[in-house]
């Protein structure tokens, strides 16, 4: 009880606050909704930013944002703004390499704009459903905008095709990369699966940007057979995936934070061998072992018997043999 | 008096990335009316004389004087951002050879 | 601009591949657009490439995921074909339709399809095909009949019995009728995955979206069994290999999932709701696994010999239970004001599992039910406030609540183990649940930094809501945890972004030594701590202290080179007089991109990563029962530590005005997996009979990459790509010892899998016709 006591008072003292900060409101309406969203309404920008631009700016017209026929699509200026210093001002008098005015609202890393401030032009009309949670998420308070990821100007989004995603998500996640590569992986470098195969990078209820409210929820989503409920239920399996697997690639196949009877070791003291020291045995006699290898320290080492791991349906399971 | 030789030894693929560089394309297409003429325009309205084009446009994109848009209002020329006058001269004589 | 007919002179094979498209799709040929460049940017490009391509060497794990397992040639056949009204956009079309094909790797067992159609901000409605093959060993051998993937596996009946020689030489098998019947087979498990979907948009405001998936499984993945001695279980007299002999078997994967989804989107101008359902059907096309053993007992049973006209025990085990799981989902937000928003959801779920139970084969008083008529409520709910005071302060406070209710009955199994004893089972259905509470701040300091500030506080809750007798299920019923981080980001100048972490984590956890685990014989139940050593604690349930720094700088030295580094460090501490003491992990990653002209790229990455885990345990022999705490001279250590590291370059360059490109990718990896046990109360321990102290053998692997791909643009439609891969692997790993003819345990039957190594090129060339 006294957890839902303390959560009362934040979420009044919060509210208190959200009073105070409605003097301050009004900042996300300030992009030009009002403009002109139609082709010749674009005209203003595309007449200098043609097929001849240094960057590809009518590139949009092949991508979603391009098509007039829905009316809910932007114009430029709906998320650049109407940017008249940019418009009106040319190059000013006698500058060698004059540039105009800047335009009100730029993207990516050559914005005067703080990221946050960046995501809100796009939150305007992008909201809801899968981005339900990206207030104050991992990413938006990481310093992460939508464009960041996203390119608006462009047929196909590298950061929406399964195969190119993962080369945008490991310009951050460096260690997800490195870890990609190693003996035992998901089939990511493959381009069978992507991040976002199991992270929703919106924002999410469960933990670590999961899809789902909890990790096992996302993990039965492919590996159902693994959800039971079963008669004979392996404590560490139904609560947490990750108590012996690790998602991004290891060097234990398969995909397991530690070798059994190690790994078993780790949480079982009391049946049998597992209170049984354990050293260059569990490689046998090739590591120099001169008696009879035992079968509970090598190859499986536990998991040569207690092999129905994640689970038994079988009524002589309890020990997860069958 | 640009020899037939001399347009002959244009570099259009550094004339092109020069323009481009310099964001002449915003206001200058080949062969279609922007805020300024095409250089095709261009090319034809010096055809014959095109030693004062060269003198002229040099004169547009170093000294950046008023020039008269398509649609009749007046703005700074933009001065481009190189001095290398083989350079300056290889954009201009591709705009001529047009 | 250029008229069909000029066009099909182009190449005779451009033309071919053209005019099928033609055929296939009914798509007009477009006649370019006057201005290209124009209609380049504007309109969507597609593509079609064929080719041949050679695999060197047929290795298992080169082809594990990407569909090249044989050596020999496969085709190249890709695709990317769309069109619709959609893109006459710039040219003042009024259209919203879009259609795209695809399809990618269709030579190889990784083959994927997938087409769409939408009407943007009305409907769309896509399928697609999607394949996968994840090969598991192809040096799996076997003396056992039976093909892969099915459930049935039976011993020549002139195989004989084997096991009982104690000395590691003599544990040989017969050459004739033994090592003769050995086999290799291919293991591995197919994924075909089927998918529609569509959405349709009532209006503005009200969407609606359904998405089906069917995952098709087939194949084996390899799993080891002990086997049951003897016929009559409670007579067997004890002995070497009377059970337990263990078999490794290709246990079938032969499952089907369905899942469903179906969401209801509103957006209004301040709040935001979806509704959905989601469902996940899955079923075993096999209730249980069933094969014969071979190894018997040396006595009370008679063995049988070699070329003799031999009879087999037969065990059974389960095989997955099929179930399903029906969830309903409500999210949403509402906006308050622009600064505060509130966004929430809840879910209600419902797992059931009433599978018929395998074979009672070892059940000697019958069974209290014969399915288990599971089930397991899961309910979520989250909720948090934001508000965004002023421009530079950020404040969140949220919670979350999940449960895992599991309402399976508890009941008693007796039955004979496969170590020959009377078993008395009793299920223990676990339930738990997870509450947390997390506030954040941040806070802009101007418009180069930036703070934030966040607490988390999780509680957890683990119970077993019926266990017959009404003992204790878990070692830990409750614990709380309290986190705090911290992070600082600075923009020096334009060009340097700094950002520096640390986390602090401490959690408090309630242990409970009375607790059973089903681990237990409860016949014969260690009165407290679920049979382990008093002292002892599973690390996921232990009080733990937790300490992560980060730091990560990006630096753009010029406008063409730019750095990137990034670091972390972890040091997890744990409450326990036995168990996983600490834990530990590093990693640094360096970057460099050098963008040397604008065709041309080099760039260039290191990263390594480092773990370690400190384990104590109790040891046996000459100590008291298991339910006392070991006496600190009978306590062993054992050390796993990890390092891995990996190191790539990769270029990128065009000459010939662009014409030709040259892609380089080279790349090589290390990693090692390394334990080291320490027994300090055994002086013994280290001689060559026992080696229970020292080192294993590292589990290691090395990976060479090196790819080079060249494509040359013929034309405006046309390139051809030559692709050459290199890949080299070296791995060794320990596991595979005890699996070897004649290195066995004696009581375990050879596989003689091997670990993978491989050294395989892969050479493709293609011809890529690119159209509008």
């Amino acid at each position: 009880m006294k957890h839902w006591k303390k959560l009362l008072i934040v979420c009044a003292a919060i509210a208190g606050l959200g009073q105070l900060g409605a003097a301050y409101a009004g900042n996300d309406g300030a992009m030009a909704s009002s403009a002109d969203r139609s082709l010749k309404g674009d005209q203003v920008c595309t007449e200098c930013h043609d097929e001849n631009d240094n960057k590809a700016v009518l590139a949009v017209y092949k991508g979603k944002h391009g098509v007039k026929a829905d009316g809910r699509t932007p114009g430029c200026q709906t998320c650049h703004g109407a940017s008249e210093a940019h418009v009106k001002n040319g190059p000013k008098k006698g500058e060698v390499g004059g540039k105009r005015g800047a335009v009100d609202v730029v993207f990516g890393a050559k914005s005067t704009l703080s990221t946050r401030e960046q995501s809100e032009v796009c939150a305007g009309c992008h909201k809801g459903d899968k981005r339900t949670h990206w207030t104050a998420s991992q990413h938006d308070s990481g310093d992460v905008s939508c464009v960041s990821c996203h390119t608006n100007h462009t047929h196909q989004d590298k950061v929406l095709k399964k195969a190119t995603q993962p080369q945008v998500c490991y310009t951050c996640h460096k260690e997800q990369r490195a870890e990609g590569r190693k003996m035992s992986h998901h089939p990511v470098a493959e381009g069978k699966i992507a991040c976002s195969d199991c992270h929703n990078p919106h924002g999410s209820a469960g933990p670590k940007l999961l899809k789902k409210n909890t990790l096992n929820e996302t993990c039965f989503t492919c590996h159902a057979e693994k959800r039971g409920p079963f008669l004979w239920e392996h404590q560490a399996a139904t609560e947490d995936c990750s108590n012996c697997h690790t998602p991004h690639g290891s060097n234990i196949s398969p995909l397991l934070k530690s070798r059994a009877p190690f790994l078993c070791t780790e949480c079982h003291d009391g049946p049998h061998n597992s209170k049984v020291p354990v050293a260059a045995n569990a490689g046998g006699t090739q590591a120099g072992l001169t008696a009879v290898p035992s079968e509970n320290y090598t190859g499986r080492g536990c998991m040569n018997c207690h092999s129905v791991i994640h689970g038994s349906n079988h009524p002589a399971g309890a020990l997860l043999h069958r | 008096m640009i020899s037939s030789a001399a347009v002959a030894a244009v570099d259009e693929g550094a004339a092109r990335a020069l323009a481009k560089k310099n964001d002449c394309f915003k206001c200058h297409a080949v062969d279609k009316t922007k805020k300024g003429p095409s250089y095709k325009k261009i090319a034809i309205k010096y055809k014959g004389k095109e030693a004062e084009g060269e003198t002229k446009m040099i004169k547009n994109i170093t000294t950046g004087p008023k020039v008269k848009l398509e649609d009749g209002s007046e703005e700074d020329h933009k001065i481009i951002d190189t001095t290398d006058q083989a350079e300056i001269k290889n954009l201009v004589h591709w705009i001529l050879s047009l | 601009m250029k008229t069909r007919n000029e066009k099909l002179q182009r190449s005779a094979l451009s033309l071919a591949v053209h005019g099928a498209l033609a055929a296939m799709f009914a798509m007009p040929l477009m006649v370019m657009a006057a201005d290209d460049e124009v209609s380049v940017l504007t309109r969507p490009t597609s593509s079609v490439e064929v080719g041949v391509a050679g695999v060197s060497e047929k290795s298992a794990k080169f082809g594990e995921y990407n569909g090249l397992n044989d050596s020999g040639a496969y085709g190249i056949a890709n695709f990317n074909i769309g069109g619709g009204s959609a893109y006459d956009a710039y040219d003042g079309g009024n259209g919203t339709l879009r259609w795209e094909m695809n399809g990618r790797d269709l030579g190889t067992t990784s083959r994927e399809f997938g087409a769409s159609v939408s009407s943007q901000g009305s409907w769309d409605v896509r399928i697609g095909y999607d394949e996968l093959r994840h090969n598991v060993s192809d040096t799996y051998q076997t003396p056992l009949q039976g093909a892969m993937g099915g459930n049935n596996f039976t011993l020549p009946v002139t195989f004989g019995t084997f096991n009982a020689q104690t000395n590691p030489s003599a544990r040989t098998l017969d050459a004739q009728y033994q090592l003769g019947a050995f086999h290799t087979e291919e293991v591995g498990s197919t994924r075909k995955n089927t998918a529609f979907g569509a959405g349709f948009h009532f209006s503005r405001q009200l969407s609606i979206r359904f998405d089906y998936n069917h995952l098709d499984q087939s194949g084996a993945k390899l799993q080891a069994f002990g086997n049951q001695g003897g016929a009559a279980y409670a007579t067997i007299a004890s002995g070497i290999g009377r059970a337990e002999a263990v078999s490794v078997l290709m246990a079938p994967t032969n499952y089907k999932t369905d899942t469903f989804s179906l969401a209801v989107n509103w957006v209004g101008d301040k709040g935001y709701l979806t509704a959905g359902y989601f469902g996940s059907i899955f079923r075993d096309g096999y209730d249980s696994l069933s094969w014969q053993n071979a190894m018997l007992q040396t006595t009370g049973f008679t063995g049988c010999a070699p070329g003799g006209a031999c009879t087999y025990q037969t065990n059974v085990a389960s095989t997955a239970p099929d179930n399903q799981f029906h969830q309903l989902n409500l999210s949403g937000g509402y906006a308050f004001s622009p600064s505060t928003k509130l966004v929430g959801g809840f879910s209600y779920g419902r797992n059931t599992q009433n599978d018929s139970y395998a074979s009672a084969v070892m059940q000697v008083g019958g069974l209290p039910q014969t399915s288990l008529d599971g089930s397991v409520v899961t309910t979520h709910a989250n909720l948090k406030l934001t508000n965004r005071t002023t421009k530079d302060l950020s404040l969140s406070a949220g919670i979350k609540y999940n449960e895992r209710d599991n309402q399976t009955t508890s009941n008693t199994y007796n039955y004979v183990e496969i170590a020959g004893g009377g078993y008395s089972g009793i299920s223990t259905p676990y339930s738990n649940r997870k509450a947390q509470l997390e506030l954040a701040g941040d806070y802009r300091i101007g418009k180069k930094q930036s703070l934030r500030l966040a607490y988390e506080h999780e509680y957890i809750k683990r119970w077993c809501n019926n266990v017959v007798g009404g003992a204790e299920c878990v070692a830990s019923p409750s614990s709380d945890e309290d986190k705090l981080g911290l992070t600082y980001r600075l923009k020096a100048g334009d060009n340097v972004k700094l950002n520096v972490g640390y986390a602090y984590a401490k959690r408090n956890a309630e242990f409970n030594h009375l607790y059973k685990a089903n681990t237990g014989n409860y016949a014969v139940a260690a009165t407290i701590n679920g049979g382990d050593y008093a002292g002892y604690l599973a690390y996921p349930y232990a009080s733990r202290t937790q300490n992560i720094v980060k730091a990560g700088l990006n630096w753009q030295a010029t406008e063409r080179l730019d750095f990137g580094v990034s670091g972390r460090y972890s040091f997890d501490e744990y409450e326990a007089t036995l168990g996983v003491q600490d834990g530990s992990s590093a990693s640094f990653n360096l970057d460099a991109t050098y963008t040397y002209s604008e065709n041309a790229s080099v760039s260039a990455y290191v990263s390594w990563q480092n773990s370690e885990r400190d384990l104590s345990a109790g040891a046996a022999g000459g100590v008291p029962a298991p339910s006392v705490t070991v006496a600190p001279t009978n306590v062993f250590s054992n050390q796993l530590k990890q390092d891995g590291s990996s190191i790539g370059l990769n270029t990128k360059h065009a000459f010939l005005g662009g014409k030709l490109e040259l892609l380089g990718d080279l790349s090589y990896s290390l990693d090692k997996s390394h334990y080291s046990t320490q027994v300090p109360y055994l002086a013994t321990c280290g001689a060559t009979g026992t080696l229970t102290c020292g080192d294993t053998p590292d589990i290691k692997a090395e990976l060479v990459a090196f790819k080079l791909t060249g494509s040359y643009r013929i034309d405006k439609h046309a390139k051809v790509a030559l692709v050459y891969l290199y890949q080299n692997l070296t791995s060794s790993d320990y596991y595979y010892n005890g699996y070897q003819y004649g290195y066995t345990p004696n009581r375990v039957m050879p596989t003689n899998e091997q670990a993978p190594n491989y050294e395989v090129s892969f050479l493709g060339a293609s011809y890529v016709y690119s159209f509008q």
